[in-house]
């Protein structure tokens, strides 16, 4: 049988490529965070569609139970409120799924509480989404759902990380001390990017996309608008936290590829994340062109948790290998488990 | 007997029609200038129930120059009289996924029904200044009619969610003294006694529900007199 206890493989009998949760918990993992990564793209979608109230009543829609709704009432708006709903209950069960087989399967304690707090985290996600509906869409209400849905992609990826087979097999490496500036930067740049999704978030649940109709330049002529309104005023930190964003991760794939050039596991993603950055800049400048063309806007909300998940992904890898924990290097393809049991 | 009979019917016909002649009357026509904007077209076809040609946003309804669907209102000049609100119930359709009529005024008090004609559902959501007076409500397909009052004075926009593209305008005021320009740009308000009155005109283009584009029209009008007051207003 698969299922094996973790604790059984931290006495080094079990072959290194298995994770101390076991393969499939590690797939499970993986099929969540896919599926919150494509939840986010769902929920963009109700909001680039304004189709937020197209089901006035929850968790019931249109009286039905959700999960007994007729198709054939999936029309217009409907379609992407509700398909949101169902897919949203999909990942909660995912979720679910996730927590519990963590606590039976999982030896770490502080990868069964990222379980937990993701089951914590996804019902309050489904609260908020409930409340934003019921009371017609409050901006503040409607941000936090959208970032609370981020941080809730971010958190399944770390379990994904965590419980997966090349998590084990790192190597945590002796670094010399200026190098652990990749760990600060990263972490710094994950916060910096969440924080500019939040401010998109209120940009767009605002409807202040087109505070400034103009890019790059306001429609004074100027790079810096006339403050107007708090819709312009949003709309241009949105803007400037393209910039701050964009230079916190030139920063991070500098230290990278300065003294990590050879650490494949966040070269490689720090490359995609540079590339999914200028996309990101040019579906945010079609965004404005396009008159908040549903696709464009889609794709950029999208593109961001992109970003986001990458650089989460680069953080949390990085403060894997590199810590300051560890003062001895050690061969190529030690598991974790056993450095750990050796120190 | 007979004869006494028809003569007091025939006096009080007399009596009746010299009433409503001593009313007057503002009439006149809003006029769009410059250029009409172009309409957004509509993907009606995300319905099957809606699909039809030429399904548009109505925000701009022009017809040679001249603007439908444009509130006008008495604004100050009545004093203190209270009109009770008309018994009458006024309807609102959902048919063919569009709003009729896509401007509709009400005094506070009188009952709006609103229908579902189409074999689709609808949501009805209501958006006023007034955020509390707010709702939103599920309409499905061969439900009876939905009848709502409103109490204070003020535009509000009901729109549906699931189709985009409808919505419409409900105007509510304390007296009878209002008039929707039709699709010729005309507007009428009749019945109102001689005084001097100030008019506002608002038109969906305008900045707000609560932002009249014309807010100080003053109109002098005496017995049985019929004044004129044509607008003009631009694209915005």
């Amino acid at each position: 049988m698969e299922l094996k206890t973790g604790i059984s493989r931290l006495g080094g009998a079990m072959p290194k490529s298995v994770s101390p949760s076991g393969r499939w918990i590690h797939w499970l993992a993986v099929l969540t965070a896919v599926s919150a990564f494509c939840l986010l793209f769902m929920g963009g979608l109700v909001t680039s569609h304004q189709a937020g109230l197209s089901v006035p009543d929850w968790p019931t829609s249109y009286g039905w139970n959700m999960f007994t709704f007729p198709m054939k009432d999936w029309q217009g708006n409907i379609f992407y409120e509700h398909t949101h709903r169902l897919f949203a209950s999909f990942v909660g069960f995912l979720i679910l799924t996730l927590a519990v087989l963590l606590q039976r399967y999982e030896p770490r304690m502080w990868v069964k509480r990222l379980g937990w707090l993701a089951l914590g985290g996804v019902v309050l996600q489904g609260v908020l989404g409930g409340i934003t509906v019921l009371t017609y869409l409050p901006p503040a209400v409607s941000s936090a759902h959208a970032g609370l849905g981020q941080a809730m992609f971010c958190l399944t990826l770390a379990i994904a990380m965590v419980t997966g087979k090349k998590w084990e097999l790192d190597t945590p490496k002796k670094v010399e001390r200026t190098k652990f500036g990749v760990r600060t930067l990263s972490f710094v740049t994950v916060i910096t990017i969440f924080c500019q999704l939040l401010i998109g978030a209120v940009m767009r649940h605002t409807f202040s996309g087109l505070a400034i109709p103009t890019f790059p330049f306001a429609p004074n002529g100027s790079i810096i608008p006339e403050f107007t309104s708090f819709g312009v005023a949003i709309n241009f930190t949105h803007r400037v936290g393209a910039v701050i964003v964009t230079i916190m991760m030139f920063l991070t794939a500098r230290a990278i590829f300065r003294w990590h050039p050879r650490a494949k596991s966040i070269v490689i993603p720090m490359v995609l994340a540079m590339f999914l950055l200028g996309i990101q800049i040019m579906l945010g400048a079609i965004t404005i062109w396009s008159q908040k063309a549903v696709t464009p806007t889609t794709l950029h909300v999208s593109c961001g948790a992109a970003i986001l998940g990458t650089m989460v992904y680069i953080m949390v890898r990085s403060r894997h290998l590199f810590s300051p924990m560890v003062v001895q290097s050690a061969p190529l393809g030690t598991p974790r488990a056993e450095l750990s049991s050796a120190g | 007997m007979m004869v006494r009979s028809f003569c007091i019917l025939l006096f009080i016909a007399f009596l009746s029609g010299c009433t409503k002649h001593e009313d007057s009357s503002i009439s006149g026509t809003v006029t769009l200038a410059g250029a009409c904007p172009m309409n957004a077209a509509c993907t009606s076809s995300v319905d099957g129930a809606c699909k039809h040609d030429g399904v548009t946003l109505q925000h701009w309804i022009v017809n040679n120059g001249h603007v439908a669907n444009a509130l006008i209102w008495i604004k100050d000049g009545l004093g203190n009289t209270v009109y009770p609100a008309p018994e009458e119930a006024l309807t609102l359709d959902q048919r063919g996924c569009v709003y009729e009529p896509h401007v509709i005024g009400l005094m506070a008090g009188q009952t709006l029904k609103i229908l579902n004609s189409d074999p689709t559902l609808h949501n009805v959501h209501l958006i006023s200044a007034t955020p509390s007076e707010d709702f939103n409500k599920l309409f499905l397909q061969g439900m009876p009619a939905m009848e709502e009052k409103f109490q204070t004075v003020g535009i509000r926009e009901i729109k549906c969610d699931v189709h985009n593209w409808m919505n419409c305008y409900v105007g509510v005021f304390s007296n009878p003294f209002f008039a929707v320009s039709d699709s010729n740009g005309h507007y009428e308000i009749d019945g109102l006694p001689s005084g001097k009155y100030t008019l506002e005109l608002w038109h969906e283009s305008s900045d707000g529900l609560n932002n009249p584009i014309i807010q100080d029209e003053q109109v002098s009008i005496g017995e049985k007199e019929k004044k004129s007051a044509d607008f003009t207003i631009s694209a915005r």
